[in-house]
């Protein structure tokens, strides 16, 4: 799996109906869904976010093991649910297709409070073959 | 004729070696070694800077020492409980913060005034898929082989 593959995965999933990923607002007005790849840079400070945020980082954590010509490497996936209305509950269904997805994934659900957002860290386990040396 | 026989016997002896390969773990190559390498190794992401209460300047990367308060309620939490055929160790950081809250989830999730900044120092543990390829993982399978060797060299 690669981080489009995860995206996209991860958009089919909740934005199915119900959608239930929320949206991000620029300062000109226009929306798009609440989905963002952190690696280069954070989701901007600008943009307005409104209902469930969907963010991933862009590069898994590897961890190999070497074998006999091959590596077998398990990477780890992180995405992030935010929910950014308090009232809201997409979060839980959102665990819910989740878990559904992924079985062997680690969730980190963590309650809001007058200081932070309700928010769930999703690890994600990938495992992989590769050749030990590539050409 | 060729003749060959193999035998196994004495699974308390088995057993034993793998409840004690478990208890040394825990207490040496985690409690002693595992978290001092999590809480005092400066490999966090945080904000460029931050003053901490003893005046010490932290920036980024840094590591989650600081008074040492949290570090040290995981390390005198250890609670081993061994049973004929089973054990369990278990940690809390109940550290508390001047409200009267436990904060490692605050450190650990990244939560509140730490926000988006998780330092996840638990994890090698904690999360099994990965367990076995990180160094906990790795040190257990050392002790385990270790006492192993020590019932087929008797």
């Amino acid at each position: 799996m690669n981080i489009s593959q995860l995206r996209d995965t991860i958009t089919t999933l909740l934005s199915a109906s119900p959608n239930l990923v929320g949206s991000y607002t620029f300062p000109n007005g226009t929306s798009i869904p609440a989905i963002y790849v952190v690696g280069q840079k954070s989701v901007p400070s600008e943009w307005k976010v409104e209902g469930l945020e969907v963010t991933m980082r862009q590069y898994p954590e590897l961890l190999p093991t070497a074998g006999v010509g091959i590596v077998d490497v398990l990477q780890q996936w992180e995405v992030v649910l935010v929910q950014y209305n308090p009232d809201g509950k997409q979060i839980a269904q959102a665990m819910d297709r989740m878990v559904r997805r992924f079985p062997d994934a680690a969730f980190r659900y963590l309650p809001g409070d007058d200081v932070a957002y309700e928010r769930c860290r999703i690890i994600i386990p990938d495992r992989e073959m590769r050749r030990l040396y590539s050409v | 004729m060729a003749l060959v026989s193999a035998s196994f016997s004495g699974w308390e002896r088995l057993e034993k070696a793998l409840l004690d390969a478990f208890e040394e773990w825990a207490v040496e190559d985690i409690n002693k070694a595992h978290w001092d390498d999590q809480f005092k190794t400066e490999k966090w992401k945080h904000s460029p800077l931050t003053i901490r209460a003893n005046g010490e300047k932290a920036e980024s990367p840094r590591d989650i020492y600081d008074l040492g308060n949290l570090y040290q309620s995981g390390i005198d939490s250890l609670k081993i409980e061994r049973m004929s055929s089973a054990i369990e160790a278990n940690w809390h950081w109940d550290a508390k913060n001047r409200s009267g809250q436990e904060y490692a989830w605050y450190v650990h999730e990244g939560w509140g005034t730490n926000d988006p900044y998780p330092r996840k120092f638990t994890d090698d543990i904690s999360i099994a898929a990965s367990f076995f390829r990180k160094a906990p993982g790795k040190a257990l399978k050392l002790r385990v082989s270790q006492h192993l060797a020590t019932i087929n060299a008797r």
